[in-house]
């Protein structure tokens, strides 16, 4: 019952379309091609405890275009529960913007009080998934808008997990009640990295969940493909993307650029690819 | 009324009357057709010219203000009799006529009517400051008491207050704040400009429309340090002499000591045509050099 009332909140769910991820670099090719760029995800820890000039950006970004925050630190992974002033903090902010949705991701970045300042990965079992479960309705008592959780990537498997991570985020989603916001980069460098088929990965995600995507182009280090956000989308990921979107009903991608950034012309002509592909899906117009 | 949304296609021209009027206006319209290959600059001893190019290319593409522009320019002409001799000021009228109305309409400029009712006011608020002092002095010398100075004072202060209050200078608040937004939205785009390797003429780059924008927003002087370096130099020592010409004396309320019938005398123009380019650009007292005197 509780799932088929998360399923119909995410179904009725806004289809924003394709948009960017934030950086301060690209604020002002963002306002001259704003026909260009359907929504814009905010890394949410930039407005917490922001100076005055960042909440005027912030006013001025919220003015012009539908604004997802997006946590890095709430660390819903943690056991020992989110940190309340944390959450305190990214409650106003999601208040303030009042969002469609916002997210975070299914990983810990605090333990035993320290910050790790990593997105670091839990242990794929069904003891870390009630966790995960405990983290998300504290967060719930306090921000109402839907929460939907991200993939990571991870270099180790964390040892003792029971499941597989297609299967742990699968029984992540259904105790929480969450959404996905699901990386298909870090899906493709994860299949890569630990020599898994992404399309059987995909077909044992609830499809219906999927409500956002990720994608940006990472890097070969040392036989390792690493998810640095800096280079174009690949050809690999664009399947993935396609085949996502032709699977579930995704609302919105984001492109999320943060390294090498290249000139906005092509980051546009990423976001235009995006679109195609959203088009012929009928994902969006 | 909110201040307005920053359009999906914002005008730099436009945007260069509102922050600076004409004047701001003849020099982003110049650097639009500098940077489509159209116009060029070149140094004759101290002198810099702006004329056209031999070659002239494809006009389609050009604006009607631009093509005006164009022209205009059949002789090279001094960067500092662009501003001087009117003649360009006279045909880019019609179009900045079209903006200001435009521009009043939004509320960016302020209007008419907004004048007349600051009138109301200080008219009002004068006589009320007049009338209570009047009567109290009168009163105070009928019961013999001489010691009014403090009252004297006060209502001097009072009047001054009032007409602090109550100017109404070329840009509305709500221009102003408009201002700051384009400024806020675009100034990222002053970092993304490349910066020039070596000097260079002022002559034909590929068109970049966040340039003109940014010179539209800014004004020349956010030229500093990109290829495009010698333009606002050139400008800067061109229109050093042009304070407040034509209608560009919106300077007058933001950088202080502009005055708009200071027409020919740079020295003593403004704080802004003394100093470089970078001063004016800054932001910190001509609103992102967008004083008309500046040339910048």
């Amino acid at each position: 019952m509780a799932a088929a009332g998360a399923d119909k909140v995410l179904r009725d769910l806004p289809a924003l379309g394709v948009g960017l991820g934030f950086r301060e670099p690209f604020r002002g090719d963002l306002f001259m091609h704003r026909d260009r760029v359907d929504f814009l995800e905010i890394t949410a820890d930039h407005y917490l405890d922001a100076p005055p000039e960042k909440l005027r950006e912030l006013e001025l970004l919220a003015e012009h275009f539908t604004l997802i925050p997006h946590a890095l630190n709430l660390s819903l992974a943690s056991a020992e529960g989110v940190d309340r002033d944390y959450l305190k903090k990214l409650a106003r902010l999601v208040r303030r913007l009042d969002p469609p949705w916002w997210s975070d991701h299914i990983a810990f970045t605090r333990a035993g009080g320290v910050d790790i300042g990593h997105l670091s990965p839990t242990v794929f079992s069904e003891e870390a998934a009630q966790v995960i479960a405990r983290n998300v309705a504290a967060a719930r008592e306090l921000i109402d808008a839907p929460l939907i959780l991200e993939n990571i990537t991870y270099m180790l498997t964390v040892p003792g997990g029971q499941v597989s991570e297609a299967e742990f985020l699968r029984a992540v989603l259904e105790r929480t009640g969450c959404g996905l916001l699901l990386d298909v980069t870090n899906l493709h460098i994860n299949s890569v990295n630990h020599g898994y088929d992404w399309r059987d990965f995909l077909r044992k995600l609830p499809a219906e969940r999927i409500v956002q995507l990720h994608f940006v182009g990472g890097h070969w280090h040392d036989g390792i493909l690493v998810d640095s956000h800096s280079h174009p989308t690949p050809e690999d990921v664009w399947a993935v993307m396609d085949e996502t979107l032709r699977r579930a009903p995704v609302k919105g991608v984001i492109l999320e650029r943060d390294e090498n950034i290249p000139p906005f012309s092509e980051i546009l002509r990423e976001l235009d690819r995006a679109r195609e592909l959203g088009r012929k899906h009928e994902r969006w117009d | 009324m909110p201040t307005p949304m920053i359009p999906h296609d914002p005008d730099p021209h436009e945007i260069a009357y509102l922050r600076g009027g004409e004047n701001e206006v003849t020099r982003s319209v110049i650097f639009a057709l500098v940077q489509k290959g159209l116009l060029q600059i070149s140094q004759q001893g101290k002198d810099h010219f702006v004329g056209q190019v031999a070659e002239q290319k494809e006009r389609r593409s050009l604006s009607p203000i631009e093509r005006r522009t164009l022209d205009w320019f059949t002789q090279p002409q001094k960067t500092s009799e662009v501003f001087h001799s009117g003649a360009l000021a006279s045909q880019l009228k019609p179009f900045c006529s079209a903006y200001e109305q435009r521009l009043k309409s939004e509320q960016l400029l302020t209007t008419d009517e907004m004048r007349l009712r600051a009138r109301m006011v200080i008219v009002a608020g004068t006589l009320a400051i007049l009338g209570l002092g009047a009567y109290k002095l009168l009163i105070a010398l009928s019961r013999g008491r001489f010691n009014v100075g403090f009252l004297v004072v006060l209502s001097v202060a009072g009047l001054i207050l009032l007409l602090l209050v109550c100017r109404t200078p070329r840009v509305s608040r709500r221009g102003h704040e408009y201002m700051e937004r384009l400024r806020l939205a675009f100034e990222r785009l002053k970092y993304g400009a490349q910066p020039s390797q070596q000097p260079q003429a002022a002559g034909v780059q590929a068109f970049d429309p966040s340039m003109l924008l940014l010179v539209g927003v800014f004004g020349v002087g956010a030229l500093a340090g990109t290829p495009y370096d010698s333009f606002q130099q050139s400008f800067r020592r061109g229109a050093a002499g042009d304070a407040g010409t034509g209608t560009g004396s919106s300077c007058g309320s933001s950088c202080g000591s502009s005055d708009s019938s200071s027409s020919s005398d740079s020295s003593s123009s403004s704080s802004c045509s003394s100093s470089s380019g970078s001063s004016c650009s800054s932001g910190s007292s001509c609103g992102g050099g967008g004083c008309g005197g500046c040339g910048s």
